[in-house]
């Protein structure tokens, strides 16, 4: 008996984090308790590899991309967080970022949202500029899809009528496709809060829209812009509220999710926590659901998380500092 | 919130009270410090952190304010800046802008952290070691200002 639950140990700790979830949700299991301890993480003491303003993570298989906003630079790293080189240094010409503020990785091609340039930026995987293009607006996140397909999300200005949150572009910087209009109220300061949208992609081209407070509904996007699905998460997952003074009478937003990510059938939400001394932070604990909306699993981290990214049962994260962590998932 | 243009024209203009326009300081380097220390000189007295970016204007006006308004009513105290972003941008800014007085550069962020800062502008006031004033992140800027004019006016009126 002693051998077989030895052995069933063995097989889990090398199976897939998702593989996993599936097994659990199959069984009929109730909601997974997992929990995540800390890689060490390879000491990066150059200046260089410092992480001032980390707005975004992207993980190849082999190397993990930061785009650092402060910095106006691309960071990359090894797999077990070994600083490796920088892409990019801030500016306005070819190659130049500034205030790059989402990336994304596909076919050895880095795509960098370049905000205050407004624009999207293409390096390889050595930092070497591939190319880019300009956009009639400034870019907040972007993903590489499956069939090539460039998602670009941007925060509406609320200076336009039907300004819309999603836009798909072709590598060449050709529209193919924009919807999701933005919500829009007299108040622009809670419209910029109730239309911040975190995107993930998902399996064959797909993508998932997340709304970072308000709506608890996760729509799913074919790479076409078809609107393939839309669900609810479950309702364990945290929703917290936050009654902020806007203009006029004060205004209550549900915090949904403070980041996401999808790997290999689940979505990854972190959902936002009370800090002291401020309204919301980042969280330490992350729900994992299924494509129905279920929650399946939560899953705690040593610590607060800004950002993350999921690949198997590997979590790389920047914490609230800007550090990066690497954390493996146990259960 | 407004960013308030003219008042990087308005501390210019009264410049002289921290040096003759025209007048280069002394190298940039030896302003920016790597710690507080450094920065306020092993006995302080009362220091003013200003915590800022050189990436927009909103974020570094506060810098200047707060010196313009420590030497138009005389205030005995030292003004400290700090900076987390990189040392060439900051030795850009401190040259363009002639800033002579220390900087912190910050890089791992301890004293954004010590001070719990997680967006500029944003000042604090020390007296010896206690922490007598910081922005309340509620305020618009010019009453954050205006806050810490009457702390200021409180302690160390003569």
């Amino acid at each position: 008996m002693r051998d077989e639950t030895g052995r069933a140990a063995t097989l889990l700790a090398a199976m897939p984090l998702a593989a996993i979830m599936a097994l659990w949700s199959a069984g009929g299991q109730d909601v997974g308790r997992w929990t995540a301890v800390e890689v060490a993480a390879a000491a990066n003491d150059a200046d260089e590899a410092l992480l001032g303003r980390p707005l975004g993570l992207a993980f190849d298989g082999k190397l993990l991309y930061v785009c650092d906003a402060q910095d106006c630079a691309v960071k990359v790293f090894a797999a077990d967080g070994r600083f490796l080189r920088t892409a990019g240094r801030k500016g306005a010409g070819p190659g130049d970022l500034n205030f790059p503020s989402g990336i994304s990785v596909r076919g050895g091609s880095i795509y960098v949202a370049d905000k205050s340039n407004s624009r999207i930026q293409v390096y390889d995987a050595e930092g070497r500029v591939l190319g880019g293009f300009v956009l009639p607006f400034r870019p907040d996140r972007v993903l590489a899809l499956n069939d090539g397909t460039l998602l670009v999300t941007g925060n509406p200005t609320g200076r336009a009528a039907s300004e819309k949150l999603l836009h798909l572009y072709d590598t060449a910087g050709r529209l193919r496709w924009e919807g999701l209009e933005a919500s829009v109220s007299s108040d622009r300061i809670y419209d910029a809060f109730r239309n911040m949208i975190i995107v993930c992609a998902g399996a064959g081209g797909d993508f998932y829209v997340i709304h970072r407070s308000g709506r608890r509904d996760v729509l799913r996007f074919a790479a076409s812009g078809g609107l393939e699905d839309e669900f609810e998460v479950d309702g364990r997952h945290a929703f917290l509220p936050l009654d902020l003074p806007f203009a006029g009478p004060v205004k209550r937003l549900l915090g949904f999710c403070w980041a996401a990510d999808w790997d290999s059938g689940f979505l990854y939400i972190a959902a936002p926590e009370p800090v002291d001394g401020r309204d919301l932070g980042p969280g330490r604990r992350l729900s994992v659901i299924e494509g129905t909306g279920r929650l399946a699993a939560t899953l705690d981290l040593p610590c607060p998380v800004h950002r993350f990214t999921v690949e198997g049962r590997r979590v790389y994260a920047v914490d609230e500092d800007g550090g990066l962590r690497i954390f493996e998932v146990v259960r | 919130m407004s960013a308030r243009p003219f008042v990087l024209a308005l501390f210019l203009a009264a410049a002289p009270a921290g040096g003759e326009v025209g007048t280069l300081p002394g190298p940039v380097e030896t302003r920016i410090c790597a710690s507080l220390e450094e920065a306020a000189g092993p006995a302080p007295g009362a220091v003013l952190i200003v915590f800022f970016s050189t990436e927009c204007r909103i974020c570094y006006d506060d810098l200047f304010e707060s010196r313009y308004l420590v030497d138009r009513r005389g205030f005995d105290l030292a003004v400290v800046g700090v900076y987390s972003g990189l040392r060439d941008e900051l030795r850009s800014f401190l040259e363009k802008y002639r800033w002579d007085l220390p900087v912190v550069l910050d890089r791992r962020k301890a004293l954004f952290r010590r001070f719990d800062v997680d967006a500029v502008p944003f000042k604090a006031l020390l007296v010896g070691k206690e922490e007598v004033y910081r922005d309340d992140a509620r305020l618009g800027l010019a009453a954050r200002r205006e806050e810490l004019e009457r702390c200021l006016t409180r302690l160390l009126s003569r």
